[in-house]
């Protein structure tokens, strides 16, 4: 079997990263079938903790877990309370004070941070194609979400936008 | 909202010297399974018991299995491995599809309304998506490859 060319490499892992994100919006439509009967908070817990736990028994079968340093296990531990606690909590408190529609629109910056912070700690460089697509990519999902927004304040797309440039 | 969209920027950055030196399985599981606990002891500490929000049928339980395994675990260690072969900003990209696919399957699932808006906003994610990735090819994994934080 041929091995992967750097070239399909990297496309295979934005592929890979297309596939994650696309059935992570598959889960919305299951966690409405069953948002009524818990909270979304308790929800992310059982979900972590029932596939953390899998996932933890398939590394002992299979392989051995890493021996950590006491540093890199602090710094896992900061990780997982930022991705898996401090994420979710914040992401549901957020959409207490605005609209899903809105925090949808503030969450497509997502990939503008990204690429602003890869570039500040040196990881990659900002390339113009790499800003343009996120601009590109943006407006796709601020047209998508376009029709959600419109039931906030009248002039909230002023306070989107300063807090696009703050983002910037 | 924007803090929280930080908590990812973070994390995308922050474990990918773990995932390159241990694996995307190993550290994937450790972290997911550590921040489960965590977010079960801040309910127990800031909120109402976890029993008294659970109220789940047989149904509500598959749910939540398809949420934990396919729906989460396995939806994390694709990410992991995504990591390994693209870098960060090519990766982000994608949460484009996030509204999107929701929106698909909301329609496909709940017969909620397809617009036209949706299907303009899918043309413009799917370009950024391609844009971002235009010079991927050998340079681009050559610099995945040198910003590796483990320099193999």
């Amino acid at each position: 079997m041929n091995e992967a060319t750097p070239a399909s490499r990297a496309d295979s892992g934005v592929a890979f990263a297309a596939l994650s994100t696309s059935i992570g919006d598959g889960t919305i439509v299951l966690t409405r079938y069953c948002i009524e009967q818990t909270d979304p908070l308790t929800l992310s817990a059982l979900r972590y903790v029932i596939g953390g736990a899998v996932l933890t028994a398939v590394v002992f079968a299979r392989y051995r877990l890493p021996r950590l340093s006491r540093q890199e296990r602090s710094i896992l531990l900061a990780l997982a309370v930022i991705m898996y606690v401090a994420f979710p909590i914040l992401g549901a408190v957020a959409v207490e004070y605005t609209t899903a529609g809105r925090a949808g629109l503030v969450y497509a910056t997502n990939p503008l941070v990204t690429v602003i912070v890869g570039a500040l700690i040196g990881v990659e460089r900002l390339r113009p194609n790499r800003i343009l697509a996120v601009f590109v990519a943006g407006s796709g999902m601020a047209l998508a979400l376009s029709h959600k927004v419109g039931d906030a304040l009248p002039d909230a797309w002023i306070g989107d936008a300063l807090m696009f440039v703050t983002v910037l | 909202m924007f803090a929280a969209i930080c908590c990812p920027v973070i994390y995308n950055f922050a474990v990918r010297p773990y995932i390159f030196r241990y694996g995307g399985l190993p550290v994937t599981a450790i972290l997911t399974l550590v921040g489960g606990v965590a977010m079960t002891l801040a309910l127990f500490t800031a909120g109402p018991p976890l029993g008294e929000a659970l109220d789940l049928d047989l149904i509500g339980w598959a749910c939540v299995l398809a949420l934990a395994l396919p729906g989460g675990a396995f939806m994390h260690m694709l990410w992991a491995w995504a990591q390994t072969r693209a870098l960060p900003s090519q990766l982000v990209i994608t949460v484009g599809l996030n509204p999107i696919v929701a929106m698909l399957l909301g329609a496909a699932v709940l017969a909620e309304p397809l617009t036209q808006r949706l299907f303009g906003g899918i043309a413009l994610v799917v370009a950024g998506i391609v844009l971002t990735n235009l010079e991927t090819g050998r340079r681009s994994a050559a610099r995945t490859a040198a910003t590796r934080p483990d320099g193999a």
